[in-house]
């Protein structure tokens, strides 16, 4: 019984680490985003779209990444999170409507002396780090808010 | 497929626990495949890691050791092969990334140079995910090697 017990709370555990990772750090670019970085409303506009929209991608990033964090409704949280991410590479990744193609490109180090490493290493983590959340549910540590959607 | 006794909630239940398989997969895959660029970069002499070494006193050579921690260590996470020592492996790895290079530069306190986001998100993201993969094991989608040590 206890090592199902131990097995149990590290699989809680497990799915707490990713919803704080993936929901706190998220949160930055919304509060970024909220406080006048142009990344997202400049996409908007590429694709003649209102940059008031970017209120829809606060939204995410900030609700979404509250969500997970909480454990409140996580999987939708998740979720949100995970489609956004999918649409952010398309409006500013994919090489459409004069972005650049991003989807194959490996990337200098800060330092700018060697490429290290996948240019959409972190929308990767976020879109599927949401996904998994979506997939895992909150586990036991959090709020527990939302019944299966949590 | 499904047996003439299984209920509405078994059903169910299978359905949740092939979910959390995959998003183990997803998991492992993600955060292994990711790494390995940046591993193939050592190994092509990349300086970040060596630059680091130097600045501790160490000797550059032991960049080499990351062919151990963040080459052989993915692919036992990818692969499933006693998954979660290859993860913690790597939470290794991260944690002596972060001891060496990014606290005492007070990178951790930092917003990005871009203003957008954590300065260390994609450092913390491989130490978290690695750390996750290690609590939650790889599930059934692999080569399932190594009892309780891989899931």
């Amino acid at each position: 019984m206890a090592t199902a017990a131990v097995a149990q709370s590290n699989e809680d555990l497990g799915k707490l680490v990713v919803r704080l990772t993936v929901g706190s750090l998220i949160i930055f670019h919304g509060l970024a985003l909220a406080t006048g970085d142009m990344g997202i409303p400049n996409n908007l506009v590429r694709w003649g779209l209102p940059a008031d929209l970017k209120w829809l991608g606060f939204l995410v990033e900030f609700g979404g990444g509250l969500m997970m964090v909480l454990g409140a409704y996580a999987r939708l949280g998740g979720l949100l999170v995970g489609v956004f991410m999918i649409i952010a590479i398309i409006m500013a990744h994919a090489g459409l409507m004069g972005s650049q193609n991003h989807l194959f490109l490996v990337a200098n180090n800060p330092a700018g002396n060697h490429w290290d490493h996948y240019f959409l290493e972190t929308q990767m983590f976020y879109l599927l780090g949401g996904f998994s959340v979506a997939m895992l549910g909150a586990g036991r540590y959090g709020l527990n808010i939302g019944g299966k959607w949590n | 497929m499904a047996s003439i006794h299984m209920t509405a909630s078994d059903e169910r239940a299978i359905a949740a626990a092939n979910r959390e398989d995959l998003a183990k997969l997803v998991l492992r895959v993600t955060v292994g495949v990711l790494i390995l660029l940046h591993t193939w970069a050592v190994i092509n002499g990349e300086l970040a890691i060596r630059d680091t070494l130097t600045r501790w006193g160490m000797p550059t050579e032991l960049a080499w050791t990351a062919i151990i921690f963040e080459g052989i260590a993915p692919i036992m996470v990818i692969l499933g092969i006693y998954a979660r020592i290859g993860a913690w492996m790597m939470v290794f790895w991260m944690v002596m990334a972060f001891l060496l290079a990014h606290i005492d530069t007070g990178h951790v306190f930092q917003l990005a140079e871009s203003g957008v986001g954590w300065r260390v998100e994609g450092p913390f993201f491989f130490l978290s995910i690695s750390f996750c993969v290690a609590l939650l094991g790889a599930g059934r989608y692999g080569l399932n090697i190594g009892g309780r040590w891989n899931n």
